[in-house]
């Protein structure tokens, strides 16, 4: 596919899962209504109807957009910075910091705000203590030391995560939790995504700005360095800049796994591994894939999905198939 | 009859070469017991030890005194309202296979003689049980714990314990609240609809048939969140509620009750504009759920009293016959106001 035609394909896929997610739901709003709320008289649509809309639907449908498009550039950030296709936005231990700090919070009884706060705060904390220990380990190559130590840290937070879980009311704590690290997007609202929105473009904004350098970033350091790229510097801009996207997105959405870590292959069968390219596709495809899950895992029952789940059975399968038909290429 | 069930177990076991399980029997002496090794005559079982917190609420009523602790409430906290025969009883843990966090080492130490499960009986359960009778030689009692045959869990379990008079006391009351319960289901429960709200945000629920919502479905009233195929907990969206629209709103936490009276999402159900959202804080035995135990017989009556002006008036004398009959404990008019109107932070 030529790029122009892979950047309309993407965009009509993108405006249609859009318009999909908006009109379903398990509230019926019809079409005319939707109109009128978006465009015309919105008295004429009577209150429940604007309730739902404006107040439960249209910022889930929006935190489903920014979410994924988050989720996919930390993800392709993180892969084409440490140089490893394995590697997802949970590599430096946020997703298990914002899990031990939620799980805390839900131990402690607080309320949703305070977990929020809890998991956002754990999940920034544990990528700095990696940062931190990773400066005591120069001997090491640099990017193989920051991997391996935030993997370790990320197993302490697992056990951490594991020891409140035990210690949990398995009648009230422990299902909250659980649900939390499923994650699902059922619980935002307009106040979440009002908080988190400026943090995710916050974080964004330099992964879209520094696409091209990050291209560098796959080059041996020292090549790198030879074309004038400060690495170390751009290195640690981008940790924070996904970091904050990640843990801006967990903290209100819970841990809902493979987006930042299929949908970056997905692109790159796609669109090549220039990041120019590469990261803009894989926003799209991030932010299609979970308004699509999550229209899916509200709709499908009365009672929801979690997304964790619906994310890994629709992603896997998906990223298997584009596997196997590569092979044959 | 016990004796040959014995030797055909014990010849299973000698053929299979298990020589770990040599003192194990099995013999259920009614529908609500399961009962693994050498169950001690009544006057012997003086050290019991509960499995989990269904048991808890079960042996707290039946036999305080004889209990080495709980499996899971820490009652040394501030609960003025129980007896010290319950506060000074220490958490020991409970015993659940992995999630066991009394370990058998400690267990033995305790020198129990006779472990006491209530709840689901299924093979997991079972096997649990047969492992730990083969480990430690200790005998265990499985109760099942289904909350309509509170009273033959509790005459049965009595009979065992040789408490069959107090045993027979808390039947009775078992019996009358879930026959009243019957009676306002048929009269009047089965035209309401209830949501119970659960999780910071409330939107996490117990589905219809879960031992999360079985109390408030024996009152007739009928859960919305229903899922064919699912009998657990699952989170729900809000336009989903905002469909279902139900008559009453329930939850046992007081930060769920606060999100639901404030956040602008739920003035769109017509029970929050009614005033229909009840909280029943726990105090720290829950009314309907945490444990899924007898505790919820209480809450039953409670729900009913609510729904039921005629009752109002002589809930609070019913509660206190309660508290003094399974709780041991004498609750004053004081005590009776703070556990039915928890105090709230405003809004």
């Amino acid at each position: 596919m030529t790029l122009r035609a892979t950047t309309i394909t993407l965009v009509g896929l993108l405006l249609a899962s859009l318009l999909l997610a908006i009109s379903v739901g398990k509230f019926p709003l019809s079409l005319t209504d939707l109109s009128q709320l978006l465009w015309g008289d919105a008295t004429s649509v009577n209150h429940s109807a604007s309730v739902v809309f404006w107040q439960i639907r249209l910022p889930r449908v929006l935190a489903a957009l920014l979410i994924g498009a988050a989720l996919a550039a930390a993800g392709t950030a993180y892969q084409g910075m440490f140089r490893n296709p394995l590697v997802s936005p949970d590599i430096l231990g946020v997703s298990a910091g914002a899990g031990a700090g939620a799980s805390l919070a839900i131990l402690l009884g607080l309320s949703m705000a305070g977990i929020q706060l809890f998991a956002f705060a754990g999940g920034l904390m544990v990528v700095a203590l990696v940062c931190v220990i990773a400066q005591f380990t120069r001997r090491q190559d640099p990017v193989l030391s920051l991997v391996l130590i935030g993997i370790a840290v990320g197993t302490l937070c697992g056990a951490f995560i594991s020891l409140i879980k035990v210690l949990a009311d398995p009648y009230t704590e422990l299902p909250s939790i659980t649900f939390w690290l499923l994650g699902g997007l059922n619980t935002i609202t307009v106040a979440d995504l009002s908080t988190a929105a400026p943090l995710l473009l916050i974080g964004i904004l330099p992964l879209w700005l520094l696409r091209w350098r990050m291209n560098l970033l796959s080059l041996p350091d020292d090549e790198a360095r030879a074309m004038g790229v400060n690495v170390t510097q751009l290195r640690w801009v981008l940790i924070v800049a996904a970091t904050l996207v990640t843990a801006s997105a967990v903290s209100i959405a819970g841990i809902i796994g493979w987006v930042g870590l299929v949908v970056p292959h997905i692109c790159r069968i796609m669109t090549g591994a220039n990041n120019v390219r590469l990261l803009p596709c894989a926003m799209a495809v991030g932010a299609i894939l979970l308004l699509v899950t999550d229209t899916m895992a509200r709709t499908i029952s009365h009672v929801e999905l979690p997304l964790g789940i619906l994310t890994a059975m629709i992603g896997a399968p998906f990223f298997l198939l584009l596997l196997m038909r590569r092979e044959r290429l | 009859m016990d004796v040959t069930r014995r030797r055909i177990l014990q010849g299973l076991g000698g053929l299979l070469g298990s020589s770990l399980w040599p003192n194990l029997t099995m013999a259920s002496t009614a529908s609500q017991l399961s009962m693994f090794g050498q169950v001690p005559s009544a006057a012997k079982a003086q050290r019991l030890i509960s499995a989990g917190a269904p048991a808890d609420m079960l042996l707290l009523a039946l036999a305080p005194e004889r209990l080495l602790g709980l499996a899971s409430f820490d009652l040394g906290g501030d609960y003025p309202w129980l007896s010290n025969k319950l506060t000074a009883l220490p958490k020991l843990g409970r015993l659940a296979g992995r999630s066991s966090t009394l370990s058998l080492e400690q267990l033995l130490a305790l020198k129990p003689d006779l472990i006491i499960d209530c709840g689901t009986v299924n093979d997991t359960f079972r096997s649990t049980a047969e492992r730990i009778v083969a480990q430690t030689g200790i005998p265990y009692l499985l109760v099942s714990g289904k909350l309509a045959d509170s009273a033959a869990q509790l005459r049965q379990t009595g009979a065992v314990l040789g408490a069959d008079a107090r045993a027979e006391q808390l039947a009775q009351i078992a019996e009358h609240i879930l026959a009243e319960a019957a009676h306002f289901a048929d009269a009047r429960g089965r035209q309401l609809s209830f949501y119970a709200a659960r999780g910071a945000r409330g939107l996490e629920t117990g589905v219809a048939g879960s031992l999360h919502t079985e109390a408030i479905e024996l009152l007739g009233l009928r859960n919305v969140a229903s899922a064919e195929h699912q009998r657990g907990l699952a989170p729900v969206s809000m336009e989903q509620l905002l469909l279902w629209q139900p008559d009453i709103i329930i939850t046992q936490e007081p930060s769920t009750w606060q999100h639901i009276q404030t956040s602008p999402q739920w003035q769109g159900l017509k029970a929050v504009q009614q005033q229909q959202v009840l909280l029943l804080a726990r105090f720290p035995f829950g009314w309907f759920d945490s444990p899924p135990g007898i505790n919820r017989l209480l809450g039953i009556r409670r729900l009913q009293a609510y729904l039921d002006p005629s009752l109002q008036a002589g809930f609070k004398a019913e509660m206190q016959q309660f508290f003094a009959a399974f709780y041991h404990s004498e609750l004053s008019d004081a005590h009776y106001q703070q556990l039915v109107e928890p105090q709230l932070v405003n809004a």
